[in-house]
């Protein structure tokens, strides 16, 4: 392991843009081309335009070393063309180093991989692919910031949320790691309805929450709450068995789905409206359809913008894919595939997509507040990254500084290790590590 | 394609390509229809000239065969059904009228299910539900209007389009212009394809009737359809590279090697 990896891995960097992979596993492999995403898809929230502009430097450092990392000879930073002030921070950044910055249009979802490399690229990664499959590695740019403390001896203790929805003051803060979305909120004036859906994460792509006890993580980039009459909370909590029925009744194979699936525009084998009649016509539950639902990248397009009659392709398609890969089966890359015909034009705006999900109400700016957040308690997961769960190395009543090691990675695993966003005392590691402040 | 909502939403792309079709049903053809994908513009916003779909088709008496970019669609009102080939995946799907009938009639019995989950849409969603609803009724003889909505207007315009010289037809439903197309009264064999469009439900019964009632065919023209998005869009349709060689009968048929799904 490179001396640039072993930082990356001590300080337990991770994907911040969403799946959390561990860093310093994608130092392990060569790359010609290393990609800084900050294109930030996901509406409403305004994590990445914001943190480039106020750690440029560190953005185009963490780069410049991961590209040393992986022995990339091009660098290049992707963000979208509105973000005027970002842009012209990371072109003082950039200076002469070579790297080049890349504007890009304001679509949903220019932060998906494949679109991502393609966009910014020109390349195309084959179905069930990765980006290194056409010599390409990609990091969210609040990675490389994390990346760029990791190798000043700083470890992953922090992050960069964006607080927003129905909430009083939507605003975009650091919050050490475990603090809990209720606490957030609150900093967010609280909530400005009795009753909301809790997301963490985008409309799009967000995971929904049960309640505001869930702890902020190295991969929550927004705490979005709802209201309950939003279509994309009436939708995540219609049954899958009406769905189904639904689908069964109403779906007419107008194919839009398919149509607007960015995966398939990339040339993928991958075509909702079949999955949708394989469920209509035929038994469900069958794995034998000739579909490739591995492919599917889970943006919610099909179901959230799509589909006319509002049936949700996504959710049909993951329980397909979850069978699936019970069953065995993995994705594999298949080849290099060709864009279609009509790519372009059936990107979606991302101002459609806020006015389809009536989302343009909250549409706030969300500014960075600079605020030094000290929760009493902080509750940290084992597991915030791709990989096997940490495993503690402090136990219940040890004090701990922030920063300090609290979980390592197990032997010969894939991980990330995880460190005290809180000086004080643990109490608890099992299943998550609690950290109380001390007075 | 082939399924009756996806010919009644997506008419823009569709529909004229059967209409021109249908002209040609007495004689042997083929040509390139062109329309532009309007519903790419509604929901991006893309620029009308960057969304034109170009399709070849063939005909041969009732048969159909539509190739586009990357399906085939072969219509077969002789066996009562229709196949959707998928060539780069060597697999079809097949539809039968019947089975076609039988989905409407699921979909008719969940439709109380379906309004009670609806019932958070914003209101021009809802009404563009309830006239999918009505529509599926109608289609199913569950409703009559209590007057026939549509109506054909012949404005005395004349106009050349390739030669040809076309009358002017417009076909309206409830006031609304669904059809607005130039005719060259010396194509026959519209009324030949009426039966496919009533098989596939691409349009209201009442409207099925007038355009049946059509003589000659549309060299070009506008459709409106209803997304139901509540959205109308106005899709402009033309065509060329017109052939009046027989076609064979082979191009009707299966390819081998497909998997049927």
């Amino acid at each position: 392991m490179s001396e640039i990896a072993r930082k990356i891995r001590e300080a337990g960097v991770v994907g911040a843009g969403g799946a959390g992979f561990p860093t310093h596993a994608k130092l392990s492999t060569r790359a010609e081309i290393y990609l800084a995403n900050c294109s930030e898809c996901e509406p409403l929230l305004r994590v990445d335009r914001q943190v480039v502009k106020k750690e440029p430097a560190r953005v185009i450092a963490g780069l410049r070393a991961v590209m040393e990392g992986v022995g990339a000879a091009q660098g290049i930073v992707g963000i979208k063309a509105k973000y005027k002030d970002g842009i012209e921070a990371l072109r003082l950044a950039i200076g002469d180093s070579g790297i080049r910055l890349t504007e890009m249009e304001d679509f949903y979802p220019a932060g998906d991989e494949h679109v991502l490399t393609y966009e910014l690229t020109g390349r195309v990664i084959p179905q069930g692919g990765l980006p290194l499959h056409v010599g390409v590695v990609n990091n969210n740019v609040q990675t490389l910031i994390n990346v760029a403390y990791a190798l000043e001896g700083v470890p992953v203790t922090h992050k960069y949320v964006t607080i927003t929805g129905t909430v009083r003051s939507p605003m975009t803060v650091r919050l050490p790691i475990g603090t809990s979305f209720r606490e957030a909120v609150q900093l967010a004036g609280g909530p400005t309805t009795e009753r909301f859906a809790v997301l963490d994460g985008g409309p799009m792509m967000g995971r929904f929450c049960a309640d505001l006890e869930e702890p902020v993580t190295k991969t929550t980039n927004g705490i979005l709450l709802l209201p309950p009459d939003n279509p994309v909370v009436v939708k995540h909590e219609s049954p899958i068995h009406r769905m189904l029925q639904n689908t069964g009744s109403t779906c007419h194979q107008c194919s839009a789905c398919t149509d607007y699936c960015p995966r398939y525009l990339l040339g993928h084998e991958l075509r909702p409206h079949l999955v949708m009649r394989t469920s209509t016509w035929a038994a469900f539950g069958s794995v034998a359809r000739g579909v490739d639902e591995l492919n599917c990248c889970e943006c919610g397009i099909c179901d959230l913008f799509a589909c006319p009659m509002d049936l949700t392709p996504r959710r049909v398609i993951l329980t397909h894919k979850r069978e699936m890969l019970r069953n065995g089966a993995r994705p594999t890359a298949q080849g290099q595939v060709g864009v279609r015909e009509g790519y372009e034009e059936r990107r979606i705006p991302l101002k459609r997509l806020l006015a389809r999900l009536l989302l343009e109400p909250y549409d706030h700016e969300a500014p960075l507040r600079e605020v030094d957040y000290r929760p009493r308690r902080v509750t940290i997961p084992r597991q915030m990254h791709l990989g096997a769960p940490a495993t503690p190395v402090v136990a219940p009543g040890d004090r701990v500084r922030a920063g300090d090691l609290v979980a390592e990675i197990p032997a010969n695993a894939l991980g990330a290790r995880i460190h005290a966003s809180i000086a004080g005392r643990v109490t608890a590691v099992d299943p998550r590590i609690v950290i109380e402040a001390e007075t | 394609m082939g399924l009756p909502m996806r010919l009644l939403l997506r008419a823009g792309e569709l529909t004229p390509m059967l209409l021109l079709l249908a002209a040609t049903s007495w004689a042997d053809v083929t040509y390139t229809e062109k329309t532009t994908e309007e519903v790419i513009h509604l929901l991006t916003g893309a620029p009308r000239e960057k969304s034109v779909s170009e399709n070849r088709v063939w005909i041969k008496g009732e048969k159909v065969k539509f190739v586009t970019k990357d399906r085939v669609f072969v219509f077969r009102p002789d066996k009562k059904l229709w196949w959707d080939i998928y060539p780069e995946q060597k697999a079809y799907y097949e539809t039968t009228y019947a089975s076609f009938e039988n989905l409407g009639a699921q979909a008719l019995a969940k439709l109380p299910a379906l309004e009670q989950q609806l019932a958070t849409l914003p209101e021009h969603r809802k009404k563009a539900f309830e006239i999918w609803k009505y529509r599926l009724q109608e289609h199913l003889g569950k409703v009559a209007p209590p007057k026939d909505p549509t109506e054909v207007q012949e404005p005395a315009e004349e106009q050349e389009v390739d030669g040809a010289k076309c009358k002017h037809k417009v076909v309206t439903w409830s006031t609304q212009v669904l059809f607005d197309g130039w005719f060259d009264p010396t194509l026959e064999g519209f009324a030949s394809l009426v039966g496919m469009y009533e098989a596939t439900r691409a349009f209201a019964p009442s409207v099925l009737a007038r355009l049946r009632a059509l003589p000659g065919f549309p060299r070009k023209g506008t459709q409106t359809v209803l997304w139901l998005t509540g959205d109308l869009a106005t899709v402009t349709f033309s065509y060329g590279d017109f052939k009046t060689a027989p076609v064979p009968d082979e191009e009707f048929e299966l390819p081998p090697g497909l998997v049927k799904k």
